[in-house]
């Protein structure tokens, strides 16, 4: 049990200092580094259902092709998911979605040689009475053209997250350097 | 049990009605990323700039989404720039209040080059979001905003630099 409050209340004399004992309104729950070998995906999981919200931050780095990343819930791999979001490459803007599909995008598909970046918000994610809402804030550059976005991702499932899993759409190894972090964020 | 520091600030300074430039130095290297946090406005509409490390190559690009209901610029646009010596971000200030939030993504690595997002809202000109990269493995130390043409940083103007710590890995 975390220690919230420390008082002196009742105490005799003048023993004992009062300490403030912050309340951690964000606080980290998991960090992943990917090491020399590379992993093809990388799930939190157990995740407590204490808080209010959620936030992954990560950057990703790969060997070759133009990725995204996916980010599904409790393990559902189904077409359970819509997305949509706003983006700028450089020359261009645009929206675009998806309705019922299994490739919950939270990143930009970023090119080989770049390292792509997101920090994506799960709001009310223990929630069991209404559908998961992510946001996300995203994108890569590549000194002379890039794409930056912000996305937002509907699960269509009720249930509490207990559970989040990170891979690229094609299927591609996370290299050595990705990072994804999991905070809780209290309400 | 080791407190966990997570959303710490770390540094926080205000502008003094007479300054060009803003900034954070000797940035600790024991938090994950940082995010940057500019709420302020100058003496005279002008664009700003920022750098890191002091480092004055043409290290810098970025990729921008940017909104203006107004017309002089497309209504919705991006742009991209390349090899500059600063990032062209915060952007343009002017008299009235503009913020500006920035991610700094794992600053204190030596392995990689340096990524950012920002998202930033002008009340007279636009709304914008973009992601900066800055082509160097160094850790970051130092962040400094200045005006590109001698504007002053008004009392009103806040910045704060947060740190982020990531759990055990």
């Amino acid at each position: 049990m975390a220690i919230t409050k420390i008082s002196n209340s009742g105490v005799n004399g003048s023993k004992y200092d009062i300490v403030s004992a912050d309340n951690y309104y964000m606080e980290p729950i998991a960090t992943t580094l990917v090491g020399v070998g590379g992993a093809s995906a990388v799930t939190f999981s157990n995740i407590p259902n204490t808080y209010k919200h959620l936030q992954v931050r990560g950057i990703a780095t790969f060997a070759s092709g133009t990725n995204a990343i996916i980010l599904q819930a409790n393990g559902d791999t189904g077409s359970n998911y819509a997305w949509h979001q706003m983006y700028g490459t450089g020359s261009s803007a645009g929206s675009n979605g998806a309705t019922s599909t299994a490739t919950a995008n939270i990143s930009v598909a970023s090119v080989s040689g770049t390292v792509g970046v997101f920090v994506t918000d799960i709001l009310d994610y223990a929630n069991t009475s209404k559908y998961k809402t992510y946001k996300s804030l995203t994108g890569y550059d590549n000194n002379g053209s890039g794409v930056i976005a912000m996305r937002s991702v509907l699960w269509m499932n009720t249930g509490a997250v207990t559970s989040l899993s990170l891979k690229f759409d094609t299927g591609v190894n996370f290299a050595q350097n990705t990072r994804f972090s999991l905070y809780g964020i209290r309400g | 049990m080791a407190k966990t520091a997570t959303y710490a600030l770390i540094a926080s300074t205000t502008g003094t009605g007479s300054s060009t430039t803003i900034s954070f130095t000797s940035i600790p290297a024991t938090y994950t990323d940082l995010i940057l946090v500019l709420n302020g406005s100058l003496n005279t509409g002008n664009n700003t700039r920022m750098r890191f490390n002091n480092d004055t190559g043409a290290n810098y690009s970025m990729t921008v989404l940017t909104g203006d209901g107004s017309g002089g610029f497309p209504a919705v646009g991006s742009y991209s720039d390349s090899n500059q010596t600063s990032f062209s971000y915060p952007g343009y200030y002017d008299s009235s209040m503009s913020m500006n939030i920035f991610h700094i993504m794992d600053y204190s690595n030596a392995t990689t080059n340096k990524t950012y997002l920002q998202r930033n809202s002008k009340t007279s000109n636009q709304v914008q979001t973009a992601v900066g990269l800055y082509r160097s493995t160094s850790a970051i130390n130092r962040v400094d905003i200045y005006t590109a043409s001698g504007a002053t940083w008004t009392t009103a103007t806040t910045a704060k630099l947060y740190g982020i710590e990531a759990g055990n890995a």
